[in-house]
């Protein structure tokens, strides 16, 4: 098959991971402990591909592209960034897509500043960028476009986008632009520097495609956009679009016809599907569920990319949705948890409600703690493993602010779950100071860092001996993951004493 | 022939921008260009803007000068086009943009007179800054 559009990205996102999406975080830190090349192992391992170098799996918004372009008849494909050879011949545009092209969204950029080491992430994508095919591929008039989430990033990296040739760097919701920015680059066109995709031209649902190959560990996405309508967020700009069931099963099944076993339902907040503005309705939720456990049967993963911790409560309380969908759907002898993303962000309702006014909707912000709390209760209760993160040394915090989600923490102690504290870098800040966070660092900080430190060895320890990485083949990560707890919790006092010196208290 | 996307360049403004060449980052560019562009979407109920710079900076080292608006917008379609410094050739592609679309505007850099008199010799509104 000939390939004129190559659609690839680098290691650390061409990968499954293991089969577990959260040890892909690994890779947003630099080596600790261990040589680079075991770390990204352990993060990002290679991924199976077929004849022609086409990934199992690969990221769903890559794939999204993809089928878009097929559907449109392009000579398409996600291709593995270590096969790229393969069809350098033919290829005429080069589609890069990633997360954190260069390392500077969260929590890289709090590892890169914290550790004054560049994340492994960061090294990987660079490397990709330098390899000799990628430059083989620009001399010989390859039209690179860059896109996904991290696009702006290019804009803090002027050097390397001129430098690696970079023709047009893309943001936003593709759908409905993608084919004819893809033709004019065929059709040696000029093409814009620079495209952002506003709220009004995102992708009706007709306009989004059913995707043609796996995704990474079986994500599928539920809904696009977001009621809680936070200032600032383009997010929740655009229209809230719920995709029907039939779409998702159909996506499912792509997943499981490859052998992906699993589900991850990939959503801004889960439980909003098919909601009542930010109020979890009880049937769409049943519904899907339903549907993806009948689709998925009894031996395979299911988890929720992300859930907002007031969604998570009122469903429970209003209606026992938790526990109905937990006890009724998920849970078996296989499936013993079910993981997921939240936010708890700050213990104090006073920045709370000057940060994220809306996120603890429908309850007041001046609750937050509590539906914190409340939410973590009930998740602990039904086998729901949290990876929770919090954000400090926003412009807006005060040390009371920082004093209060350290006691927030104490209250979360007994809730199985994982706590990663995120710093608040500012953009610009890490290329003119690459030790920006070790000037800012206040001895309140330290603080819940070591409290988040301690709460999630804990916990993660529990995690690992009960419900993670079972799998007779995973032993080898298990075993890794096991060895640098250990490591970790041998070197936290030493590092949170050495972090004390630069507390400028 | 002027290359124009469907769908994002459909129904839209064009605004010819005329970059400093100061050596510094001109910061408030950026924030005079987000207030500008958030009143031109309310007079003309438009939310799609292509942006044609015409700097003497290198392509894509010039989007330094506007990595602040670019960032601050998260409402309206943006597509950044580059033209270089060739004043012949803008004049060209400015008389095609007017024959297809009634909205075309300038916002140029004060010291840029080179441009705002070529682009007002050309009918067009210019807003400088
Ligand atoms: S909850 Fe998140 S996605 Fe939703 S509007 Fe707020 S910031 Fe945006």
């Amino acid at each position: 098959m000939v390939y004129e559009i190559v659609l690839t990205t680098d290691r650390t996102m061409m990968s499954n991971h293991h089969g577990k999406e959260f040890l892909g975080f690994l890779a947003t830190g630099p080596a600790i402990g261990v040589p680079e090349k075991l770390w990204l192992w352990l993060a990002a391992p290679k991924m199976k591909v077929d004849e022609l170098g086409r990934p199992k799996e690969a990221p769903y918004g890559m794939r999204k592209v993809e089928a878009k372009l097929i559907d449109a008849g392009f000579k398409a494909a996600i291709i593995d960034p270590d096969y790229l050879d393969k069809h350098l011949d033919t290829m005429k545009v080069l589609m890069i897509g990633h997360h954190d092209f260069f390392a500077y969204g969260p929590p890289s950029s709090e590892w890169w500043s914290l550790t004054g080491k560049e994340p492994v992430n960061r090294i990987s994508f660079k490397r990709f960028m330098e390899s000799p095919v990628v430059r083989k591929a620009k001399e010989r008039g390859v039209r690179i476009i860059v896109g996904g989430p991290a696009a702006w990033q290019w804009l803090w990296e002027l050097e390397l986008w001129r430098k690696w040739g970079v023709d047009t760097v893309i943001d936003g919701e593709v759908e409905r632009v993608i084919v004819d920015l893809v033709e004019k680059a065929l059709n040696n066109e000029p093409l814009p520097d620079y495209i952002y995709v506003g709220p009004r031209d995102s992708p009706s649902i007709e306009e989004i495609p059913v995707i043609k190959g796996a995704s990474v560990n079986g994500l599928v996405e539920i809904m696009r956009g977001c009621p809680r309508g936070c200032k600032f967020c383009s997010v929740t700009l655009r229209p809230l679009r719920y995709i029907p069931l039939d779409i998702i099963k159909k996506e499912i099944r792509v997943n499981l016809r490859a052998g992906v076993k699993g589900v991850i339902l990939h959503s801004e907040d889960v439980l909003l599907y098919g909601a009542n503005g930010v109020k979890p309705k009880p049937e769409p939720l049943l519904k899907l569920h339903d549907m993806v456990v009948k689709e998925i049967g009894e031996n395979s993963d299911l988890a929720w990319a992300h859930a907002s911790l007031a969604a998570i409560k009122y469903a429970e309380e209003e209606y026992g949705l938790i526990s109905k969908i937990m006890n009724e759907y998920v849970l078996n002898d296989h499936r013993r948890f079910l993981g997921v993303e939240v936010g708890i962000e700050t213990g104090s309702p006073r920045l709370a409600k000057i940060i994220m006014p809306a996120k603890s909707a429908p309850y007041p912000p001046e609750k937050w703690p509590e539906v914190v709390e409340d939410a973590f209760r009930i998740m602990h209760e039904n086998n729901i493993i949290p990876a929770a993160t919090l954000i400090l040394g926003l412009p807006e915090e005060k040390p009371e602010d920082v004093v209060k989600t350290a006691e927030l923490l104490d209250r979360l102690r007994p809730y199985r779950s994982v706590i990663v504290p995120m710093f608040f870098v500012p953009m610009g800040a890490l290329k003119k100071n690459k030790w920006f966070l070790r000037d800012h660092i206040t001895r309140e900080h330290i603080e819940v860092m070591y409290k988040c430190f301690e709460h999630t060895i804990y916990w993660a320890e529990d995690i690992i001996n009960k419900f993670y990485l079972k799998e007779p083949y995973l032993f080898p990560v298990r075993m890794g993951l096991k060895l640098f707890l250990k490591y970790a919790k041998r070197r936290v006092r030493n590092i949170t004493k050495h972090m004390e010196i630069f507390v400028k208290a | 022939m002027i290359s124009r996307l469907k769908v994002l360049e459909e129904e839209n403004v064009d605004i010819i921008i005329g970059l400093p060449d100061t050596e510094q980052v001109y910061e408030s560019f950026s924030i005079h260009l987000f207030q500008y562009i958030n009143n031109v979407a309310r007079s003309t109920g438009k939310r799609r803007f292509t942006l044609h710079i015409v700097s003497i900076k290198p392509k894509p080292l010039y989007t330094e000068e506007l990595r602040q608006f670019i960032q601050s917008n998260i409402a309206y379609t943006i597509v950044i086009r580059y033209y270089g410094h060739d004043l012949e050739k803008i004049k060209e592609y400015v008389e095609e943009l007017k024959k297809n679309n009634p909205h075309v505007y300038g916002f140029v850099y004060h010291d840029f007179k080179e441009l705002s008199n070529l682009l007002r010799s050309l009918d067009l509104e210019v807003e400088e800054v």
